[in-house]
């Protein structure tokens, strides 16, 4: 249904596209994941052309919208967007939102509209809320409602702007669920997101763009469980990982719990699960104080959703020691506590480097 | 973490509330060596909202009751339950320290 | 605590002392306050005459005696023949010492007039020489007139647009029963008569004549100018039609001379305040039907608050697009309009429009009116509309544009609503703000709310009621005004609506 060819897209010296190459078929729906400032956005705004591409050809069904000669207004008609900041319309009531488009644009009668906003409302489960204003809603109903105004143009593809990203984690879930449901209903979608289950979850294709071209592209198993080059590799890995460095006897311990929890929420790892791991953490830097002052150490954490284990690795300079042996250590009640909540320790020395890897007892 | 003391009758209640690690084993150290200082010989430590103790305050819960002995004084423990229980228990303190449930039966165990 | 209280009253007593000091003769006026008429022979008088008094210059003739009266000035100088009336109407004032100079009165013309100088040169010799112009001395000057006698209406001809000074005071004009009367007025309307034309009446100030003449505002001047040598190098003058003095004149209780009157205070009744307002009342509004003056202001001075919003309104709205337009050209046009017309006094800007832009040219000074506070409020206007757009966050635009709005009706549908809603209450401000900018035109002859208020006190030498009326009926426009706006303002949020219908 759209065929995108070299598409290059410049703001003033900075190439942000360089060459996009894609084909949409109609019922697809399409992920875009990607580190962030690498045209992901840009991209799709070009679709809809909200920015103006510096080269290459759009065609939809056929159409060249590049054409200075064709009805641009009339083409983003049928498709529609959502965004990260929502951008509903304040001055209007919620089912206002809804019918102005097909009352204005698509010459529905106000009855109609009004019917069938009703209907798209109680799809997206806020019937009960036609009436209210926007300020009056919270980020979650405000994006619903968004995605409900953009089904009322019965567009032919809609496009997803990070649709969650400006949202409360607590309502991500029920944005989510909305778009799950129009990719079952076999509407075509282009999403860029940061949320990679759900990528995972609900797209045939998943396109990994850096630096301003599409770097690989793939079925969800395929990008996810089997990158193939380096780059997506990485990405792939940081989504799922943690690192922390420390280098002193006076790190932060506060600081660094703060941010395994935070790894912890967008894992969404159970509460025991989290205390045991702080308590891993801790546990396992108290036995290494001592070398604090002397070595780097690297805290890594990895989780696999498909084994649903957690993998804990403290990886030191400095000579070849391994910490937990117990005669070096004062007293056996750290380790007591390490060894009661991982099912496994394995030393290794590595690269110059120790490497301890525990990995977290299952729940 | 914050420590509330309370007398009742003989015995000195302490109220812990928070955390007891790494960072925060110091304090409670430091308060009950002002304690005993202070001539108290009885305590009864209240666990209630404790939420998270590591070693490093299993440590320090060590070395504060070996000062109580010191002054032939006596320490209690009270409300120890969840998370931190299970890291009594797996430690083996559960057994080391008199253990009450609440905070009446830990006082009617002292005899006041 | 004392001591302050001490120097305050010596300070008093000081100050009284200054003031109760008498005026024996013109001599003790040598360092004293002198009110003149600006821009009049006697203002020059006074400048040299009295070097080291000060010299206050008023506007019109009714200001000065009210400077007098307040004790603003210590005494003034005015023509003797209305000094003469006004003695009459006004027994706490006094002529000191004698006249000061005479001048001969004449009409004034436009240099290049020729024709219509000539015409009425012909007109006063044909006056005097049928005995018409003594009996009209006889009539006013002599006889004290106060009605105007009964003259032949003069069919519609050209029109002859004459500058008064409607205050000037009788003999020669003044306002009675919202009619003028007058010495100057029979013969303006005997030489309508004439020479086949109808008068058009131009109320403006006395400094002003000359400019309106030059620029052909007015075809004549009537306001009982004196020729002088540097007044004939800017206008020409008709043949003189009078001779008058000019006297001084103060408080009679501040004259040495008039001794025996100024000892007896209050002579009368005392009375009481709410007496003395329905006697303010009673001079202010029913008599001679002066209220019918303040209804015509107050129309007035609606019709040019409503049509300078509208206009102000539409042209700000354009220049608010220039001022927002990608064409670096427009957009510094935009600019320069802003800054020029928000930087310069309307006051100023009404005049420079009414006698340089449109000089020469014939025009109904109300027309210049909404011209002049209309661009003015544009400016503003402009400028709150671009606030507003800018304060509506831009991606709803994008929503708009992206749902297949174009640029044009997703301004229209989407920003345009949330804007006016937003700018509504500085809006209201501005508005109410040119309702008492417009206060000003009567500097341009158009008899407005403010200029009534002026004319009465010309007759009733009242300070008091008719600027607190005026000051009331102004409150009472911006009022309803206010209320009206407030109605808008809820029709257009219709959030504020619904709390409404939920509260009710």
């Amino acid at each position: 249904m759209i065929k995108i060819e070299h598409l290059s897209k410049k703001f003033g010296d900075l190439e942000v596209l360089k060459d996009v190459t894609v084909e949409i078929k109609t019922g697809e729906v399409i992920s875009i994941i990607g580190p962030s400032g690498t045209g992901k956005s840009t991209f799709l705004r070009c679709i809809n052309l909200l920015d103006r591409p510096s080269g290459g050809s759009i065609r939809i069904d056929g159409v060249d919208i590049l054409d200075p000669k064709s009805d641009v207004p009339k083409v983003r008609q049928k498709m529609n967007m959502v965004f990260q900041s929502f951008n509903l319309f304040f001055h209007l009531s919620v089912m206002d939102n809804l019918t102005i488009g097909p009352i204005k644009l698509l010459g529905m009668s106000k009855v109609d509209a009004d019917r069938k906003a009703m209907d798209l409302l109680k799809l997206v489960g806020l019937a009960e809320k036609a009436e209210s204003y926007p300020d009056e809603l919270s980020g979650g109903q405000k994006q619903r409602v968004a995605i409900a105004r953009c089904m009322a143009m019965d567009p032919k593809i809609i496009l997803f702007d990070e649709p969650t990203s400006a949202l409360d984690p607590t309502m991500v879930s029920e944005v989510l669920s909305v778009i799950r449901r129009l990719a079952k209903a076999g509407m075509t979608m282009a999403i860029v997101t940061h949320e990679m289950d759900f990528a995972r979850d609900v797209s045939n294709r998943v396109l990994y763009m850096d630096d301003g071209v599409i770097y690989e592209v793939g079925t969800p198993e395929q990008i996810f469980d089997n990158p193939q080059k380096e780059k997506t590799r990485t990405f792939i890995n940081r989504i799922r990982s943690f690192s922390y460095h420390i280098a002193s006897p006076d790190y932060d311990l506060y600081a660094m719990n703060a941010e395994i929890e935070t790894f912890c929420d967008k894992q969404i790892l159970p509460v025991k699960t989290r205390q045991n791991l702080l308590l891993l953490v801790e546990e396992m830097l108290q036995i290494y104080n001592p070398l604090l002052s002397t070595v780097l150490l690297d805290i890594n954490l990895a989780y696999s959703e498909k084994k649903e284990s957690l993998e804990v690795v403290f990886e030191s300079t400095g000579e070849a020691i391994n910490m937990l042996d117990k005669s070096l250590l004062p007293d056996e009640l750290g380790l007591t506590l390490i060894q009661s909540v991982t099912e496994s320790i394995d030393y290794q020395r590595v690269n110059n480097k120790n490497r301890v890897t525990l990995i977290l007892k299952k729940k | 973490m914050t420590i509330q003391t309370k007398k009742e009758a003989t015995a000195l209640i302490v109220t812990i509330t928070g955390r007891m690690d790494a960072v925060t084993a110091p304090e409670y150290e430091k308060k009950f060596s002002e304690l005993i200082t202070a001539g108290e010989t009885f305590f009864i430590v209240d666990f209630e909202q404790v939420d998270y103790i590591s070693s490093a305050g299993l440590r320090v819960l060590l070395a504060t009751a070996k000062k109580v002995k010191g002054v032939s004084g006596k320490i209690l423990l009270a409300n120890i339950k969840g998370g931190v229980k299970e890291v009594f228990d797996i430690s083996g303190f559960g057994t080391l320290f008199p253990m009450h449930d609440s905070l009446a039966s830990a006082l009617s165990a002292s005899g006041c | 605590m004392k001591y302050r209280l001490i120097f305050i009253v010596a300070v008093c007593l000081l100050c009284s002392g200054f003031v109760s000091k008498p005026l024996t003769s013109l001599d003790d006026l040598r360092d004293k306050r002198i009110g003149v008429l600006l821009g009049s022979v006697h203002d020059r008088y006074a400048s040299s005459t009295y070097p080291h008094a000060s010299i206050l210059q008023y506007k019109s003739p009714s200001d000065l005696v009210l400077g007098v009266k307040s004790g603003k000035v210590d005494a003034a100088i005015y023509s003797y023949d209305e000094l003469m009336e006004l003695l009459r109407l006004h027994d706490d004032l006094a002529i000191i010492g004698d006249a000061l100079f005479s001048t001969p009165i004449g009409m004034g013309f436009h240099r290049d007039n020729n024709e219509l100088r000539h015409e009425f040169n012909s007109f006063l010799k044909q006056l005097r020489s049928n005995g018409q112009y003594d009996s009209m001395i006889r009539y006013w000057m002599t006889g004290h007139a106060v009605k105007m006698p009964k003259l032949q209406q003069s069919a519609d001809g050209k029109s002859l647009v004459v500058g008064i000074v409607s205050d000037n005071g009788l003999p020669f004009n003044v306002v009675i029963d919202n009619r003028m009367v007058g010495f100057n007025i029979e013969l303006l309307e005997r030489f309508a008569l004439y020479s086949g034309r109808k008068i058009i009446y131009r109320d403006l100030e006395f400094s002003n004549q000359i400019a309106a003449l030059q620029s052909k505002k007015i075809d004549m001047c009537a306001a009982v100018m004196s020729i002088t040598e540097e007044r004939k190098k800017k206008i020409a003058f008709s043949d003189p039609y009078y001779e008058q003095a000019a006297n001084m004149f103060a408080l009679k209780k501040n004259i040495a001379v008039s001794n025996v009157v100024s000892k007896t205070r209050q002579k009368g009744k005392s009375v009481s305040f709410f007496e003395s307002v329905a006697n303010s009342f009673q001079s202010n509004i029913v008599q001679e039907n002066r209220y019918l003056l303040i209804l015509e202001g107050f129309k007035t001075t609606v019709v040019i608050s409503v049509l300078s919003t509208l206009f102000g309104t539409f042209l700000g709205a354009i220049v608010c697009f220039m001022r927002m337009s990608s064409n670096a050209i427009l957009r510094m046009l935009a600019q320069t309009y802003i800054s020029i017309l928000r930087g310069t006094p309307v006051l100023v800007f009404l005049m420079l429009i009414f006698y340089v832009v449109f000089a020469s040219v014939n025009i109904d000074p109300v027309f210049v009116s909404v011209i002049a506070f209309g661009m003015n409020f544009a400016a503003y206007v402009s400028e709150i509309f671009r606030s507003g757009i800018e304060s509506i966050d831009k991606g709803q635009t994008e929503a708009g544009i992206a749902m297949g709005f174009t640029k044009v009706n997703t301004f229209l549908f989407i920003v345009l609503p949330q804007t006016v809603q937003r700018i509504l209450p500085v809006y209201k401000g501005e508005f109410i703000s040119l309702v008492k900018m417009t206060s000003i035109v009567g500097y341009i002859a158009v008899q407005d709310l403010t200029k009534a208020s002026d004319i009465i006190r010309s007759r009733t030498f009242d300070a008091f009621f008719p600027l607190i009326m005026v000051a009331v009926l102004y409150f009472l426009i911006s009022w309803f005004l206010m209320l009206g706006m407030e109605y808008a303002e809820r029709l257009a949020n219709p959030k504020l609506k619904r709390k409404k219908i939920i509260n009710a």
